[in-house]
């Protein structure tokens, strides 16, 4: 933490609260219907963490070397997006199952891809 | 410290703080949840105007007030809450030129299709010329000023032919004078359809029905059947209940004829109200009792006789009524109705018929071959014997008081306030007598009768609601708990 730079250390705050609000204001919606939707979109906390995330991830120096908090987060991530794409695709008849599998693992994916392996 | 701790701590507190607020808003800690909606804006709690048939888009008068005319009667908006509140203050903001009566009301009875009706405005009264008295919300009007006060008015008042009523009901319990109770049976044999309601009078005997009816099956769906009996004032005196025929499809099979049977011995003199609760897969065939007198009420809903009687049957009934209206849903049912000497051309089904009765008094009405719905702004009786009027003269909006003789006007009613150019209006309504839809949702309805015949509109601006309920309190929480968490004693 003491090698974290000011923005690096807000950016991290602010996905990380992010990420939580969207979790919990989303569940809570989901449990109570409308408690967060009357008054505004959940997913703005989503939105909120899309853009702390690109921040942080500018902001971080070290941040391909620390493996564990960006599958971590990863995995966050695609929880999120499994939930959004059920919600959403209830129109999908029976792909919705499958859609919504493929979705969670859409960021690891994208983590493969992005991060360098012990090879490289 | 580090600089950047203290944005960091209020990255923390915002949805903290968020949710805080949104618990706030969910549980009504004050008892009180205010909602506004103006015409122009989105509400998730009240949903705009509807049909779009009897209301038109909102635009910007001159004056520059948005506002959304109703052209049609009656209009009806849906309303969200989030929990349940007892009681509902409404504040509607208008501009009304020319519509005689406006009235807000919340859905009370489904299979009726009732609605609990508050008035919001009376131009009939507000207009009138007559010597006018105001006092704790009620209004009496004479068209020659014979009392001082309203207290005079109801210690001694005039022969309940003279008075008109609206939103009001007379203190002083009706008296059929010379009435003698009989044990004669006698039955209405007519089919009836649906929801109706009738009056009956009882004095030393048992109030006794026994209703032949029969379950349809022509809509999908369990048909019970309620007949509710209470006193004039609405205080219940008795109520039996029948279930399903165990049908519930659509197949048009018939059920059996089935009996239900009220019988309430040892009541007082008086006007009693029985309720046939059900909806329109119910045909109520006959009525058979020792009671004397039977008025209808408002809608009569004569049912075909398909499943019962070979051919088709004329009906004959006598009505008071002086504004009539007949509609047939089926193309059997197109015929011509005799309304005392008058002749009224039902042309085609589910187009609304109405006639004004130019006979005055009791007038006699023959429908041909039933399969009709009548609307009354009297009492229906199947049987001239059977003809009472037990109540005075509703203020209607085509009400003639002149024809009716009427020479005094009491109401439960306040005059809107004046703000500007807008109306405002305010009622009150006590929620435990309102249904709550199957997907938590009031129904509220403007009334506004009479205003497509007269061709003019309402422009309607914002409705605004204070739902109120019990504040919470702790001992609320602790009982929440109690019930929810496991291990919580």
């Amino acid at each position: 933490m003491s090698d974290k730079s000011a923005s690096e250390a807000i950016a991290q705050t602010g996905f990380i609260v992010s990420v939580i609000s969207y979790a919990v204001f989303w569940s809570t919606d989901a449990f109570r219907l409308g408690f967060v939707a009357r008054y505004l979109s959940v997913h703005v906390f989503l939105l909120s963490a899309l853009v702390f995330g690109v921040w942080w991830a500018s902001a971080a120096e070290h941040w391909r070397e620390r493996r564990l908090l960006v599958y971590g987060a990863g995995s966050v991530l695609g929880i999120l997006l499994t939930g959004t794409v059920w919600t959403a695709g209830e129109g999908l008849a029976e792909y919705r199952l499958l859609l919504a599998a493929i979705a969670a693992f859409v960021p690891l994916i994208c983590i493969r891809l992005i991060l360098p392996t012990d090879a490289d | 410290m580090r600089w950047f701790r203290p944005l960091q701590l209020l990255i923390v507190c915002v949805p903290v703080a968020l949710f805080g607020w949104l618990l706030q808003q969910e549980l009504v800690p004050s008892g009180a949840f205010v909602v506004h909606h103006a015409v122009n804006e989105s509400s998730p709690f009240i949903e705009r105007l509807l049909p779009d048939q009897r209301v038109q888009p909102s635009y910007q008068d001159a004056s520059g007030d948005w506002v959304q005319p109703i052209v049609d009667d009656p209009a009806f908006f849906f309303v969200h809450p989030h929990r349940q509140f007892d009681t509902v203050d409404a504040e509607v903001w208008f501009k009304n030129a020319s519509v005689p009566i406006v009235e807000l009301g919340a859905l009370a009875n489904v299979e009726a299709d009732a609605y609990d009706l508050k008035p919001l405005q009376n131009l009939l009264i507000d207009n009138s010329t007559w010597d006018r008295s105001d006092s704790n919300g009620i209004v009496l009007l004479q068209r020659e000023k014979k009392y001082q006060n309203i207290g005079d008015f109801l210690t001694d008042p005039p022969p309940r032919g003279e008075i008109a009523t609206y939103n009001y009901r007379l203190v002083r319990p009706f008296v059929l004078e010379g009435y003698a109770p009989s044990g004669e049976t006698r039955t209405i044999d007519v089919s009836l359809r649906g929801f109706n309601a009738f009056k009956s009078y009882v004095k030393n005997e048992t109030l006794n029905f026994n209703i032949a009816y029969k379950d349809m099956n022509r809509q999908e769906g369990a048909d019970t059947v309620t007949v509710f009996v209470s006193r004039d004032d609405g205080t219940p005196i008795a109520e039996e209940r029948m279930p399903d025929d165990e049908n519930i499809s659509d197949d048009a099979v018939a059920s059996p004829t089935q009996y239900v049977t009220v019988s309430v011995p040892d009541l007082p003199e008086g006007v009693y109200k029985v309720e046939l609760r059900a909806d329109r897969d119910i045909f109520f065939r006959t009525i058979t009792t020792t009671q004397q007198k039977i008025v209808f009420l408002d809608n009569v809903y004569l049912g075909d006789d398909v499943g019962w009687k070979a051919q088709p049957r004329a009906v004959k009934f006598w009505t008071e009524g002086k504004n009539l209206a007949f509609t047939t849903q089926h193309a059997d049912g197109v015929q011509v109705v005799s309304v005392g000497s008058q002749d009224v051309n039902v042309s085609e089904p589910y187009t609304r018929t109405s006639v004004i009765v130019r006979t005055d008094g009791v007038v006699a009405v023959t429908v041909p071959q039933a399969d009709m719905m009548v609307e009354s702004d009297g009492h229906i009786a199947f049987a001239p014997e059977q003809y009472f009027n037990p109540d005075p003269v509703r203020l209607l909006y085509n009400t003639d008081l002149d024809r009716l003789g009427v020479n005094y006007v009491i109401a439960n009613y306040t005059s809107p306030e004046r703000v500007g150019e807008w109306i405002v209006a305010r009622a009150t309504f006590d929620m435990s007598k309102i249904i709550l839809l199957e997907n938590k949702t009031w129904k509220f309805v403007f009334s506004t009768p009479g205003i497509a015949r007269l061709q003019t509109q309402l422009l309607v601006g914002r409705i605004d609601m204070t739902w109120k309920r019990a504040p919470l309190v702790w001992s609320d929480v602790v009982e929440w708990l109690k019930r929810h968490v496991p291990y919580v004693r």
